[in-house]
This record gives C-alpha cells, sequence and structure tokens, in this order.
C-alpha cells in the first residue's frame, strides 16, 4: 500500500502560516506518518538555524570607526594643485612690491599726491583739513605710504585669489 | 529605535552623533549581509565600513519611497557584489544550488556518533547555509535574520517576487536534505 507524504511546500508552509484547516490536516497526517514527522524535524532544525546570529559580530567601536572617517572627509581640503602655494604667493607680491618701488624710483608719485590734494581741497573745511593731513604725509613719505599701500592691496588681492581657489569636499 | 527619517534628516543637518546611531542602528543588517555573501574573514568589516560610507555619501538622494532598512540593505547587496566580481568573478554567474568555492557541507559534517558528542547541528547547518549558491543564502539571510518580505527582497536584491520566493523555498529544502542525508531525524529534534 503506498502513502501519499506531505509535500515539502505544505511542511514549509505549516511552519510558517498555514490556514486552521489546513493546519488540522496535516497535524492529522503527522500523526500516522514516522517519515514526514521526521522531514518536519528536519525542517524545524533548519528554521532554527536560519536564525542563528551569532557569527555576525563586528568589532567594538566599529560606528564610532565609520564615524570618524566620515568626519575626517567632511573637513575642508585643500587641493593643491588649484590652490597658489604659498611660496609662489609670496614671489608674485614681491615682485609686485618691487615694480612699485621701481615706478617711485623713476616716475615718481607726485602726481599721484596732486590728484588726492586736488580731491581733497575744495568745499568744506573738514575735508580741509583731511587734506592738509594726507598732503603733509605724502609730502613726509614721499610717495611711501602709497607704496605700501599699494603693496599691501596687493598682497590682500593674492590672499584673497587663494581663498577663492580652495575647494569644500563633503 | 530611533525612527530613520528623523535620523536622516539630523545628519543631512550635519549631526555626526546622529549617524554614529544610524550606523549602530543599521550595522547588524549590513553585517548580515555582507558577512554571508563575502567569505573572506579579513575583508568583510572593510565592505561593511564601505556600505556606510556610500550610505553617507548619498543621504541626500534618498526619497525615503522604500524602508530605510532595504535602501542600506541594497546598498550592502551591491557592495558585496562589486567586492565578489573583482576577487571571485564566477561567483556571480553560477546559477546553481551549491556554492562550489565554499566549504562543503559534506566535508565539515561528520556520521551521527560524531553529532551524538558535540551534539551541535546549527554549526553543521551554518556551514550548509555557506554551501548554497549565493542568491539563496543572501534570501534565506534576508528573510530569517532580517524578517524582511518577499517585497523588499526583491527591491534588495533586484530580482522579481516570484524568484525570491522559489530561492527560498528551494533553499530550505536544500539544507533540509542535507540534513536528513547526514542525520537521523531523532538526531535533529532538539
Amino acid at each position: 500500500m503506498s502513502v501519499e507524504h506531505l509535500s515539502d511546500e505544505s511542511i514549509q508552509t505549516y511552519l510558517e502560516d498555514c490556514s486552521p484547516e489546513a493546519k488540522a490536516e496535516i497535524e492529522l497526517h503527522l500523526s500516522q506518518c514516522s517519515d514526514c514527522r521526521g522531514a518536519l524535524d528536519a525542517y524545524r532544525a533548519v528554521f532554527s538555524g536560519l536564525t542563528d546570529d551569532s557569527d555576525f559580530e563586528l568589532s567594538t567601536g566599529f560606528a564610532a570607526k565609520v564615524r570618524a572617517q566620515v568626519e575626517a572627509e567632511s573637513t575642508v581640503e585643500v587641493v593643491s594643485p588649484d590652490r597658489l602655494s604659498p611660496v609662489i604667493s609670496m614671489i608674485v607680491a614681491s615682485a609686485a612690491v618691487v615694480v612699485l618701488v621701481a615706478l617711485h624710483y623713476f616716475v615718481g608719485w607726485g602726481w599721484l599726491g596732486s590728484a588726492v590734494l586736488a580731491i581733497s581741497s575744495p568745499g568744506i573745511r573738514f575735508f580741509d583739513a583731511i587734506s592738509s593731513t594726507v598732503s603733509l604725509t605724502l609730502s613726509f613719505l614721499n610717495g611711501g605710504l602709497i607704496l605700501i599701500l599699494m603693496g599691501g592691496s596687493i598682497l590682500a588681492f593674492f590672499g584673497l585669489l587663494d581663498r577663492l581657489l580652495v575647494r569644500h569636499r563633503v | 529605535m530611533v525612527d530613520g527619517r528623523v535620523l536622516i534628516e539630523k545628519i543631512l543637518a550635519g549631526d555626526l552623533a546622529a549617524y554614529e546611531i544610524f550606523v549602530r542602528q543599521y550595522q547588524k543588517l549590513v553585517s548580515h549581509i555582507v558577512f554571508r555573501m563575502v567569505g573572506n574573514e579579513t575583508d568583510r568589516e572593510d565592505i561593511c565600513q564601505e556600505v556606510f560610507i556610500k550610505a553617507y555619501r548619498n543621504l541626500s538622494k534618498f526619497q525615503f519611497e522604500s524602508k530605510v532598512s532595504t535602501w542600506i540593505g541594497k546598498i550592502a547587496h551591491n557592495t558585496a557584489i562589486n567586492y565578489l566580481a573583482k576577487k571571485r568573478p564566477t561567483a556571480l554567474t553560477d546559477i546553481g544550488e551549491e556554492d562550489t568555492d565554499a566549504d562543503s557541507f559534506q566535508s565539515l559534517a561528520v556520521g551521527p556518533e560524531g553529532l551524538a558528542e558535540s551534539g551541535d547541528v546549527a554549526a553543521r547547518l551554518r556551514a550548509g547555509i555557506q554551501s548554497l549558491s549565493l542568491p539563496y543564502r543572501t534570501v534565506v539571510t534576508l528573510y530569517h535574520l532580517d524578517e524582511m518580505s518577499y517585497n523588499e527582497i526583491a527591491e534588495v536584491m533586484d530580482l522579481p517576487i516570484n524568484t525570491v520566493k522559489s530561492h527560498l523555498f528551494r533553499a530550505r529544502q536544500k539544507l533540509k536534505e542535507k540534513l536528513l542525508e547526514r542525520y537521523d531525524p531523532e538526531d535533529l529534534c532538539q
């Protein structure tokens, strides 16, 4: 006499989600069939083993390690090929100052002082006082103040240019 | 467990403490996927780290159309696939039921007398899982360990739902057969 055993699908469904009617039918069969009880036991072992979570441990402090890496990447990064190096900036600024000194030596700055005086002299006494001071300073320094101011402006310009070329990477 | 959306919003606002919580919250899921897919123990943790770095970089693109766990699971799955493609391209093309490169279940299993001595069916079953093909062991892991639905697994693995169902059924059937080949049902009854 041949016996029809439970299918694998029926046993898997029985262990997971099964209607009450199907469950009763399967249990009736199981009570009479040792082969299917054996298969059920094997499936129970499989289902139990599949929820075994013991081999998946990451090292202690894993989350902090990942955070540190992200933190390092988020900080401002200076990208050297795009940024003017401090040495080049200094050379360019020094060259600009040398050019200004040469101009001062060969051409002079008298015209610039006159222009400042022409702008500041007319009208109000307050500005007269300022223009007198400027005039006195200019004549005292013989254009040196302007030289210093222009040198400073050039340095500031290169500093700004350099700053704008810094790239931020997240 | 903190809501994924809340965490992501905090991270995008620059809160790195929230990012650390995010990593702690999903590191189990990521390790389940990566450890099950990648056999090399020395590379596994680096791959997990890579998964979270990728997630961080792409966080602003996440549109909350799926669960955060599904999204991060997909990143983990793809990262492990990329790693395997570089290391062992044949593993990805092999669609058989057995992973021929994995430690074989047969070699690790001992006879019933050995089983009676050690009583460690679980260890042998773990070896059996590792001997399954890559898609089979990934599906059973996502379903049984991470309690993902068929839909979620399909999304993570980029497979049709019916394929997920069939992989799950065949993987469990395969493991049952492997156990019954070696052990008496009474030995498995614990």
